[in-house]
């Protein structure tokens, strides 16, 4: 492993409680992480190209599949794009529900990754399963939580993974107030139980960094960001979501069959909560903000670690605003707008889970898909990933090298990356589920 | 693995029915809902440990039944039954996912929590193809068969 006494090099050849395959290496030389990758190696999915050929209405199934984890985000981006094309408008009820939607999303994903993924790195156990024996509350807590959110996905997107009930326009089906009664009832218990996931991960021991990062997020003017918005940044960004790829580019590199991408005039960025959180921080609401002031949050938060808190707060956030949600809701009276089909291209971005998720479409005048673009957010994020374990390790030195091993997976989990779908270049790799 | 008939049943058939032989699962858990009486109940589900741990939770059954694909080394088609009382699973299992909370983590975090139900199976079906739309190999299909039908000895 070792070339000269002052050469070290630390390899993680699977990396664990992340979705997908990827690993991570690091070279470090003279005291200086040298050569940082981030590789994934999960096979091509190809989902731009076939996409290609295929009906306007079937992109908010067919992209729900790239992720297990987070595909309301998938149909949000879709149908967003396919409106925006189309220059339609979908408000009132039917924008809610769409926003209740995505709470349920967030609070599954928020709460497996808090509970179950991360939080044994930083209560020192190698797996939740040996957390669970000091902690056993933890896992039920996580486990009645993250069924709440299930359960608001299982109603209104027909199932809890991947849902169907999702069209342009709005929905197949729109739940009755009845449907949501019990619902009601269970988040006002996911909620307290919330608050209660930022004060335990707020509690937990964590690196003392700050890094300084370009954040990326949706801002929109009356609400935390799901699915509209302008996109911002930290540096002084503010486009157009159609405006994406003149700021933006994907590039291949050669350790990772995952594009990186860029901001074309700076460089690396980060996506996600803590972006969302340090760009949208005047718009969580007041049960949000005291919960984040409670666990010792400011209003900004440059320190990664902390992520595992603001995804506690955005929990909470989601809790609260579905019940929001449900305590103004009335059935819109039809499922879905009509949508009169005509050539064009559409601009999608929505906020998934682990950070910003764009799509563009072109489409015929009969509505066909000409082409596709997808960028998701642990793609956006890549290059940041390595940014941080290069500094981490850099910092870190004196780690023996199991310790620090450690540590860099704590920080590529701090981005709960879905590398799943970030991967979507061609490059021949047959490597399965 | 107990040949006697048990009071109740769940069966959960785990896996992607549109990816090959990684649908050994489904296609059990649906041969034995075709054929299943009263006191059995059959789940599918994607592979989604924590989906398996809350159905572990829950269930009442005696005995619980999980059938998914494995890839073990085996010839594509052999199938594996485990006993989880009588020892930790295979860690070579939890390969089958790149969900890195998969099954062998749930039934493992379910043994440590004290969510095991009286009589436990794990049923491995070893696969070969996971391509994108494609159908169950023959030597799989032949081994869903057999399962199904072993189930059905129990039952």
């Amino acid at each position: 492993m070792k070339d000269k006494a002052t050469t070290r090099v630390i390899k993680v050849d699977q990396l664990a409680r992340v979705e997908g395959e990827g690993a991570i290496y690091v070279k470090v030389k003279n005291n200086v992480a040298t050569d940082v990758r981030l590789r994934i190696f999960e096979p091509p999915r190809l989902f731009e190209s076939f996409m290609r050929g295929r009906d306007h209405s079937e992109a908010p199934d067919i992209t729900a599949r790239i992720c297990g984890i987070c595909p309301v985000a998938y149909q949000m981006s879709a149908v967003h794009a396919m409106e925006n094309a189309f220059g339609v408008a979908v408000t009132g009820s039917l924008r809610a529900l769409r926003r209740l939607l995505y709470c349920g999303e967030w609070i599954e994903s928020h709460v497996l990754h808090i509970y179950m993924l991360h939080a044994p790195d930083f209560l020192g156990y190698p797996d939740v399963i040996q957390m669970a024996k000091d902690h056993p509350n933890a896992v039920k807590q996580a486990l009645a939580l993250k069924k709440v959110g299930n359960e608001i996905v299982r109603i209104l997107g027909g199932r809890e993974i991947h849902p169907i009930n999702v069209r342009v326009g709005g929905f197949y089906h729109v739940p009755s107030k009845a449907e949501f009664k019990e619902l009601r009832e269970q988040l006002k218990w996911a909620r307290d139980a919330a608050l209660d996931t930022v004060r335990w991960a707020g509690a937990l021991p964590c690196p003392d960094v700050e890094y300084d990062y370009e954040f990326v997020a949706l801002r929109h003017p009356d609400e935390y960001p799901f699915n509209e918005g302008r996109l911002v940044s930290s540096q002084g960004l503010d486009i157009a979501i159609s405006e994406y790829e003149n700021h933006f580019m994907e590039e291949h590199v050669a350790h990772s069959s995952a594009l990186h991408s860029r901001i074309k005039a700076r460089g690396s960025y980060l996506v996600g909560p803590l972006a969302r959180y340090n760009l949208n921080y005047a718009q969580l609401g007041r049960l949000a903000m005291e919960a984040a002031r409670s666990a010792g949050l400011g209003e900004s938060c440059h320190n990664p670690f902390k992520s595992i808190v603001v995804r506690a707060v955005e929990t909470v956030y989601a809790c609260d605003h579905a019940l929001q949600i449900l305590d103004s809701y009335e059935p819109p009276p039809r499922p879905a707008v009509a949508v009169q089909v005509r050539a064009g291209t559409g601009y999608g971005c929505t906020e998934a889970p682990r950070g910003t998720l764009y799509h563009r479409y072109r489409l015929d005048e009969r509505g066909t898909i000409l082409d596709a673009k997808i960028v998701p957010p642990t793609s956006q994020n890549q290059k940041t990933i390595e940014g941080d374990v290069r500094r981490f390790v850099s910092d870190h030195l004196s780690l023996p090298d199991d310790e620090l091993t450690l540590r860099c997976e704590q920080v590529i989990r701090n981005y709960d990356p879905c590398i799943s779908c970030s991967t979507h270049f061609l490059r021949l790799q047959i490597v399965r589920e | 693995v107990a040949a006697h008939p048990c009071p109740s049943v769940l069966v959960i058939g785990i896996g992607n029915p549109d990816r090959g032989d990684d649908a050994a699962g489904i296609a059990v858990a649906r041969r034995v809902r075709a054929y299943s009486p009263a006191h059995v109940t059959v789940l599918e589900q994607a592979g989604d440990g924590a989906d398996l741990l809350a159905a572990l939770r829950s269930t009442d059954a005696a005995c619980v039944y999980i059938v998914d694909a494995m890839e073990s080394g085996a010839a594509a088609g052999s199938v594996a039954y485990f006993d989880v009382h009588a020892g930790a699973l295979p860690a070579q299992l939890a390969l089958t996912s790149s969900h890195l909370f998969g099954v062998v983590q749930a039934v493992e975090l379910a043994r440590v929590m004290g969510w095991l139900p009286p009589q436990l199976i794990v049923c491995g079906i070893e696969g070969r193809r996971y391509a994108h739309g494609s159908a169950l190999t023959a030597d799989v299909q032949r081994a869903v068969e057999a399962v199904a039908a072993h189930l059905a000895g129990r039952m």
